[in-house]
């Protein structure tokens, strides 16, 4: 596949309220300590939308690595927010039998963009094991 | 504090990861991935066990960041993690930084570190911080 195929393509998902289970179950599962409304990383848990991209680019989650994850913050993310999620592939490369992929997600509450996150992986395409 | 470039953040030592964290954090976090909860598939994919979440040592990295830039005070605007070595359960990471830079505009250049109890580089990334406007 190449990236023309599929950079136009956007998955989108609607998060219903963020509620204080939610924050308090992230908060619990990652020991944070350190926070005002949410966790740093806690929009981690609007990634269904990776998921569904790397399952529509048929990857295997066995040759999966997530190498690299960036966010920019814009506004908080609070408990009764109700963000929409929209994320594209922004790079798709093949390379010495590695795929590496880049997935761009924007969230936003109503018309304010919350934060984009830069999710990058590498799949390795060999049939043998890592390292 | 007046922070100043070259000073070292207050590090974070947590507590060795279980499996059972695993699993907590995968419900917390939707992260079903198997490699991280079932050990014959981690094996299937060429690993000695299942491995840590990436975002989990994320997650202890960013709340060092917040302990050092306490959010009731400063803005965090970018935060950045490259995932340089595999974390296994039983592993103890600790979590460096250092101020890189300050800007023009305010904006304090972090450089973030994790290194797991054999002293071996697991994450590196970097944020920017500023003082909230008040």
């Amino acid at each position: 596949m190449s990236l023309s195929a599929v950079q136009d393509e956007v998955i989108r998902m609607d998060f219903g309220p963020i509620t204080s289970d939610h924050i308090r179950e992230f908060a619990g599962a990652t020991r944070s300590t350190q926070f005002q409304n949410t966790p740093l990383t806690f929009p981690t848990i609007f990634r269904t939308t990776e998921f569904r991209w790397l399952d529509r680019l048929d990857i295997d989650m066995h040759q999966l690595l997530h190498t690299e994850q960036e966010y920019e913050y814009f506004a908080p993310l609070r408990e009764g927010d109700e963000p929409s999620i929209a994320t594209r592939i922004s790079d798709y490369r093949e390379r010495r039998g590695l795929l590496f992929v880049t997935l761009e997600t924007e969230v936003h509450c109503g018309s304010t963009l919350a934060l984009r996150a830069y999710s990058a992986f590498v799949v390795r395409q060999d049939a043998g094991g890592a390292e | 504090m007046a922070w100043t470039v070259g000073q070292a953040l207050e590090p974070l030592k947590k507590e060795p990861i279980t499996r059972e964290q695993l699993k907590h954090y995968a419900s917390a976090s939707g992260d079903n991935n198997p490699i991280h909860l079932d050990e014959s598939f981690a094996k299937e994919a060429g690993f000695p066990s299942v491995i840590v979440h990436g975002m989990l040592s994320m997650a202890f990295q960013a709340d060092h960041l917040q302990l050092n830039f306490p959010p009731d005070r400063y803005q965090v605007g970018r935060l950045k993690t490259r995932f340089r070595k595999v974390t296994y359960p039983g592993d103890e990471l600790n979590c460096e930084g250092v101020i890189r830079k300050v800007k023009e505009d305010g904006v304090f250049l972090v450089a973030l570190l994790t290194r797991n109890q054999n002293g071996e580089v697991t994450s590196d990334g970097e944020a920017e911080v500023r003082l909230q406007a008040h």
